[in-house]
C-alpha cells in the first residue's frame, strides 16, 4: 500500500518547525506503525538525510515511550491502542497523514516527534513516599483487600505515562494521569497514611508544570491506550477536596 | 522546590486551594449550581405569565417579591456574587488553559466530547453578556425597546410590549438554548468536578443534566415565543 506522511521536523526545542511531506510507496499491511517509520528512515538515511526522531522501546504497548499524534488523534485511529501496537492495516491505500507531537507547555520539544515528559515523573515524586512494609515478604492475606477495589487499583495503575491524556486534552491537561496515579494507591489500604498529602501535593505539582485544567469533556478517556476511565479524575478531585479542608498545620521540617 | 511553589505552600489553606485549578473548578461548581437553584425558581414565578388572567397573578407575585426585600435583596446578593465568581474562576481557568499549549495543532480532531462541553467558554461568554441586557430591559428598564414606557409596577405589560418584536424574541430564544447548553454540561459536570462520581449514577446524572437543561430552555423560551404569536396578550 502506499502512503503520504506529512512529519513534523524540528531540530530543537528553539527551531520554529514545519511539516515535511514524505511518499512511502512499498508499505506493508503487517508492519506496525514504528516499523513502517523505521523503513522511511532506513530510507532518509541511505539519502544522507536526517531521520526522524520519535520515542519508542517495548513495542509491546506496555512501556509508554511511544506515541505522537496520527491526524490529529493521539496514537492514531484504534482505541486502546499505542502507536507500536497500531498496524498498517487500520489504514487505507493512499491515506495520507499528519504526524504531529504531543503539544503541551508542559512537554517541551526535543526533536521532531519526541517530547520531554519528565513532567510526569515530577508529579508522580511530589507523591512522596508510600508507608509499607519492606523487609520480609509479609503474608500474602495480612492486609485485606475486596476484590472490587484490587481491580479498580489495578484498573488505575495501568497506566504507562505515555501522556495521550495531555495530548488530545483541549486544555492540555494532565488530570487523567494524575488522577490515574493518585487513585490506584488511594483504592488501597496500603495508600491510606499518605493520601491526603498525595492528593495536595501531586495536584499542585500538576498545577505548578503549567498543564490546564479538567472540563470534563472526555478526549482523555477516548484516546488513552489503557482505556483509564475519567471516574478517576472525580477521585482525585474529592481526594483533593476533602484533603484541602481536612489539612491542619503540618510541623514544620528543619529543611526546605 | 522553586520559590514560586514555595511562596503558595506558605499561604493560607483558602489562599492555596483557590489558587488551584481544582479549587477554581470546584467554585464553578458550587456557584454554578447555586445560579441553576435560582434559574429554576425564576422560570416557575415567571410561568405565572400563563395563568390566562391579564397579568394579575405575576404582577402580584412581582409585588411580593419587592415588598419582601430580604428575599429579594438576599437571592441578589447570593446570586450576583455566585455570578461574580463563576466568572472569577473561568476566566483565570481559560488563561491557564490558553497558556497551556502554546503551538497549536494543525490537525486535532475530537472523539467523545459533546458539543455543549467544547462550547462552555464561550457559551458563558454569550450568557453574561445577554444577562447584561436582560436585567437593563426588564429589571432596571433602560434598555430598548420600552425604555420610555417601562413600569416598575406592571411586569406582565413589559413583557407583552418588548415580545411583539421579533427580532428579540429570537436574542431571547438563541440566549435560552445557550443557557441550556451550558446547564446540560455544567449539571453533569459538576458532579464530577465535586468528585460524586459512581459508574451507577453517572448515566442518571447526564439524563438529568440533559432534560433539566431542555426543560429550562424550553420552558425560558415558551414565553416569549407565545406572547409574539399571541397566545399570551
Amino acid at each position: 500500500m502506499r502512503i503520504t506522511l506529512n512529519v513534523w521536523r524540528q531540530k530543537n526545542a528553539r527551531d520554529a518547525g514545519g511539516f515535511e511531506k514524505y511518499d512511502c510507496p512499498n508499505v506493508s499491511e503487517d508492519m506496525s506503525f514504528l516499523e513502517m517509520l523505521d523503513v522511511v528512515n532506513e530510507d532518509l538515511i541511505a539519502k544522507g538525510r536526517d531521520p526522524i526522531a520519535f520515542d519508542h522501546d517495548c513495542r509491546e504497548g506496555i512501556c509508554g515511550m511511544c506515541g505522537f499524534m496520527i491526524s490529529g488523534v493521539a496514537h492514531g485511529p484504534e482505541s486502546g491502542t499505542t502507536v507500536c501496537q497500531l498496524h498498517m492495516r487500520k489504514f487505507k491505500d493512499g491515506d495520507e497523514l499528519w504526524l504531529e507531537p504531543w503539544r503541551a507547555k508542559g512537554f517541551p520539544i526535543i526533536r521532531d516527534l519526541t517530547v520531554d515528559r519528565s513532567a510526569l515523573d515530577r508529579i508522580v515524586a511530589s507523591g512522596g513516599f508510600v508507608s509499607v512494609h519492606t523487609g520480609s515478604a509479609i503474608d500474602g492475606n495480612a492486609i485485606p483487600v475486596p476484590k472490587p477495589n484490587a481491580d479498580l487499583a489495578m484498573d488505575a495503575a495501568q497506566c504507562i505515562g505515555c501522556g495521550a491524556c495531555v495530548a488530545a486534552c483541549p486544555n492540555a491537561s494532565a488530570s487523567l494521569f494524575t488522577s490515574a496515579k493518585i487513585s490506584h494507591l488511594a483504592l488501597l489500604p496500603q495508600g491510606q497514611p499518605e493520601r491526603d498529602r498525595r492528593a495536595i501535593n501531586m495536584v499542585e505539582r500538576m498545577n505548578a508544570e503549567g498543564f490546564g485544567h479538567c472540563t470534563n469533556i472526555g478526549e482523555c478517556e477516548a484516546v488513552c491506550p489503557k482505556e483509564i476511565k475519567i471516574e478517576n479524575i472525580a477521585r482525585m478531585n474529592r481526594d483533593y477536596l476533602c484533603a484541602s479542608f481536612k489539612k491542619r498545620p503540618e510541623v514544620k521540617r528543619v529543611e526546605d | 522546590m522553586s520559590t514560586a511553589s514555595q511562596s503558595v505552600s506558605d499561604a493560607g489553606p483558602l489562599a492555596r486551594f483557590l489558587s488551584s485549578t481544582l479549587g477554581k473548578k470546584t467554585v464553578m461548581a458550587v456557584t454554578g449550581f447555586i445560579m441553576f437553584g435560582f434559574v429554576v425558581g425564576h422560570l416557575v414565578g415567571n410561568l405565572q405569565v400563563f395563568a390566562g388572567d391579564g397579568g394579575v397573578k405575576l404582577n402580584a407575585y412581582a409585588a411580593f417579591l419587592k415588598n419582601t426585600p430580604a428575599l429579594l435583596w438576599g437571592t441578589r446578593i447570593v446570586v450576583g456574587f455566585s455570578l461574580i465568581a463563576h466568572v472569577w474562576a473561568a476566566a483565570g481557568l481559560k488563561r491557564l488553559s490558553n497558556e497551556a499549549r502554546p503551538v497549536q495543532y494543525k490537525m486535532h480532531k475530537h472523539l467523545q466530547s459533546t458539543a455543549a462541553s467544547k462550547n462552555m467558554f464561550w457559551g458563558g461568554i454569550s450568557l453574561f453578556f445577554y444577562i447584561i441586557y436582560h436585567l437593563l430591559h426588564l429589571t432596571v428598564g433602560v434598555a430598548s425597546p420600552i425604555a420610555g414606557s417601562f413600569s416598575h409596577t406592571n411586569i406582565y405589560g413589559n413583557m407583552i410590549a418588548s415580545f411583539q418584536n421579533p427580532a428579540l424574541v429570537a436574542v431571547y430564544v438563541f440566549a435560552m438554548f445557550a443557557l441550556g447548553m451550558h446547564l446540560y454540561h455544567g449539571l453533569y459536570s459538576l458532579f464530577q468536578t465535586l468528585g460524586l462520581s459512581h459508574p451507577a449514577y453517572m448515566p442518571r446524572i447526564r439524563l438529568g443534566a440533559k432534560v433539566f437543561g431542555a426543560l429550562i430552555a424550553i420552558g425560558f423560551s415558551s414565553m416569549p415565543v407565545a406572547i409574539l404569536l399571541g397566545a399570551v396578550k
